[in-house]
């Protein structure tokens, strides 16, 4: 009888679940061409879901597109949480030939191999359009051209102050902000003397605060074309001496430390100096002590040996893409959907919602957020404007940044030595 | 345990020393496999300001709001039905082809038997990320993208590897004169392999079958790969719907991890008996 009942059991599962998935099959891509006066659907497997800042607004404004285009163009969403994961499923949608309608991408080196492939939409032509040119930030366009043509609509940037937590200072007894390096060294030791860590440093994943404490060391150090000159550059080896002096003026468990302990320690007022996207401000304001938002003041990068100072961290975050379509109906609800979505009223709702910035030009006065509209205007006024590391070097060097920081830090390695492995992991994989 | 008796029968000094280092060793153990578990389910219950202050300390006010929020936010019902369904076809599946695989290598004698099972075996030395392409080619040709049956298919045919060394190993530990009688008494090939070994290789079976129910409950590249729809989702995508590119809700995710894991507990509790008889009896010697 038991026997019978498992066996009942088994099948049921088996029958209801194979009878539930039936009908369901298809092509991620949503391939297929559209026939004349059919509703054209396009399918985007986004990042910007589930949990993510942006996800309530970019959800509403993509409803909104389906209901002004309702009938013609449809979007259809698809949720992916996983960043990695995302990372992975595009390569190799890409690699099988059968690229997303539409989907994002982080990294410009990975546009670049992407676009290799030729399964871009080249979107040249709609990006030179008189109303989307005057959208984009002034020359943001051109920098996102591989060999002249554009295949990616630049949208999410990552603009990154120095935050500093002004009570803690004081307390210390560090008086203004520091700009340039000596100063910095001497409000650490204030700040050290008072048992607060003077800042938060990581070695664990992709080390990527500390990979922005590195960015500010080598704009400090070499200006504004230091990854145009490459490894050769001297700057790349004094801003590895700031890192290890960084990580004698941090917390005791820095070295193999992740996001999670690097924002404890800032949101917790037990570190003093911090840096990360504007995108962190929404959760400093959540998850922070009580009045950590407001004792917030913002910088911009330090100078070094009297030179570099004033600069500011900014990268394109996410860029927009299109998978080439055969099918012109397919092609042109693309492009109607990536004019739509860089109107820049709607890229204000979502930066108020999120506290993300964008490519898109945006009227700081009508930021909500004071610091966020803040780091818009410090960024504006900028002395120069720079990529950070792990953007500006191939993927091998940026996967290989850890490891190393944490040698260098540990003492097991020099800063040249330092320099001179990542030379040569990027020599071996070019 | 000789330790104990002595200790208990002639008290003494080292036989308590002994008894306490027994106890210590065990505790150790105890605290080392439960800790994190027990740090998880406390962590649940607290608000993220309070994990970023002291990953430690205990929640002021328990969270269980965390818990609607895995269910409601992620839709985790609906995914932990469809990993069950996944999880227990492809386990059943890959138990039945793997036992059918397993008797052939193990009882028949034809040439190039050990080089076909080295081969056969080396599957589980390929990385699985290494096959997206290949795979994702496949099931696109064949129509079978953005459905549960890919999953089902894929994870019945990754398991395999493994599944046939663990029971090839416990069939090669069985007499072959039992099989021998039956084959007097007329018993045919199905009845041999259905009749004898089968029901003879139960625990081998169980724990081919614990080994692939969790590496299917785990998986999640291939089911993010090679599913879309919300409804084809498994609870590992659903457990990862709390972090994104820059943040993580950390308290609601160790909430969705909480439930995810309970069938597995389940499962372990239900067959631990089978599971340790087979880890222990000669299984997975290989």
């Amino acid at each position: 009888m038991k026997k019978w009942i498992a066996f009942s059991l088994a099948a049921a599962i088996g029958v209801l679940s194979f009878t539930g998935c039936s009908g369901q099959t298809g092509t991620a891509s949503g391939a297929g061409s559209s026939q004349a006066g059919q509703e054209v659907t396009l399918t985007f497997p986004c990042i910007w879901v589930g949990s993510d800042s942006k996800a309530k607004v970019f959800g509403e404004m993509v409803a909104g597109f389906n209901t002004e285009y309702a009938g013609k163009y449809q979007i259809k969403l698809e949720e992916q949480t996983d960043y990695d994961a995302y990372r992975d499923k595009i390569r190799t949608l890409i690699s099988t030939g059968a690229a997303p309608d539409l989907f994002t991408v982080q990294d410009f080196p990975d546009l670049e191999l992407y676009a290799s492939s030729g399964k871009l939409m080249n979107l040249t032509d709609l990006l030179a359009e008189s109303d989307m040119a005057s959208r984009f930030e002034d020359g943001i366009v051109e920098r996102a051209q591989i060999d002249g043509a554009n295949y990616a609509m630049p949208y999410e940037s990552a603009v990154v102050p120095i935050m500093y937590n002004q009570k803690l200072l004081e307390e210390a007894g560090v008086t203004s902000i520091p700009t340039t390096y000596d100063e910095f060294w001497d409000a650490c030791a204030k700040l050290k003397a008072k048992n607060i860590f003077p800042t938060t440093q990581m070695t664990s994943a992709n080390a990527w605060t500390s990979m922005l404490w590195y960015s500010y060391a080598l704009a400090a150090c070499g200006g504004a074309d230091v990854y145009k000159n490459g490894f050769d550059d001297p700057a790349f080896e004094k801003a590895a001496e700031i890192m290890v002096k960084l990580f004698q003026n941090t917390s005791s468990d820095a070295v193999g430390a992740d996001a999670t302990v690097v924002n404890g320690h800032f949101f917790n007022e037990r570190a003093a100096i911090y840096t990360n996207g504007s995108w962190i401000l929404g959760r400093i304001k959540k998850e922070g002590v009580q009045g950590l938002y407001d004792n917030l003041v913002l910088a911009p990068g330090l100078s070094y040996g009297g030179k570099n100072g004033g600069a500011y961290i900014s990268t394109i975050q996410a860029y927009l893409v299109a998978g080439k379509q055969d099918d012109p109906q397919k092609a042109e609800a693309a492009k109607a959907f990536l004019r739509y979505v860089s109107d820049p009223e709607r890229v204000v709702e979502l930066a108020n919602s999120s506290g993300a910035l964008f490519a898109i030009k945006m009227d700081a006065s009508k930021i909500a957020d004071p610091l966020q509209a803040e780091i818009v205007k410090q960024s504006a006024a900028a002395s120069f404007m720079i990529g950070h590391f792990q953007g500006s070097v191939p993927t091998a060097v940026a996967n290989e940044f850890p490891a190393a920081l944490e040698s260098l830090v540990i003492g097991d390695i020099t800063p040249a030595e330092f320099v001179q492995h990542l030379k040569e992991v990027k020599d071996s994989n070019s | 345990m000789e330790g104990i008796v002595k200790g208990k029968a002639g008290n003494s000094a080292s036989g308590v020393l002994c008894l306490i280092l027994k106890w210590v060793i065990i505790l150790l153990f105890a605290v080392y496999t439960l800790f994190p578990l027990l740090w998880l389910l406390i962590t649940s219950l607290k608000t993220n300001a309070e994990y970023f202050n002291n990953p430690f300390s205990f929640p002021a006010v328990p969270q269980f709001q965390n818990y609607i929020n895995a269910f409601s936010q992620a839709n985790l019902g609906q995914m932990i039905w469809n990993s069950v369904t996944v999880a227990v076809i492809a386990t059943a599946a890959n138990v039945f082809v793997a036992a059918m695989a397993s008797y052939a290598i193990s009882r028949f004698d034809f040439k190039g038997k050990e080089i076909f099972f080295a081969i056969f075996s080396a599957g589980v030395m390929v990385p699985l990320n290494a096959l997206m392409v290949p795979y994702f080619t496949i099931f696109s040709r064949i129509g079978l993208l953005d459905s549960m049956n890919a999953l089902r298919i894929l994870y019945t045919a990754i398991g395999l590897p493994i599944a046939v060394i663990i029971i090839r190993g416990f069939m090669d530990s069985l007499p072959r004169e039992i099989e021998e009688a039956a084959y007097i008494d007329g018993c045919g090939f199905f009845g041999r392999f259905f009749q004898i070994i089968l029901p003879l290789s139960k625990t081998g079976l169980i724990t081919a079958a614990t080994f692939q129910f969790i590496t299917c409950w785990n998986e999640f590249v291939y089911a993010n790969l090679l599913t879309s729809s919300p409804q084809n989702k498994t609870i590992q995508i659903g457990i990862r719907y709390f972090t994104n590119q820059f943040t993580t809700d950390y308290v609601s995710m160790y909430a969705a991890i909480i439930i995810a894991i309970v069938p597995s507990v389940l499962g372990y509790a239900f067959f631990q008996k089978q599971i340790i008889s087979g880890m222990t009896s000669g299984a997975v010697k290989g």
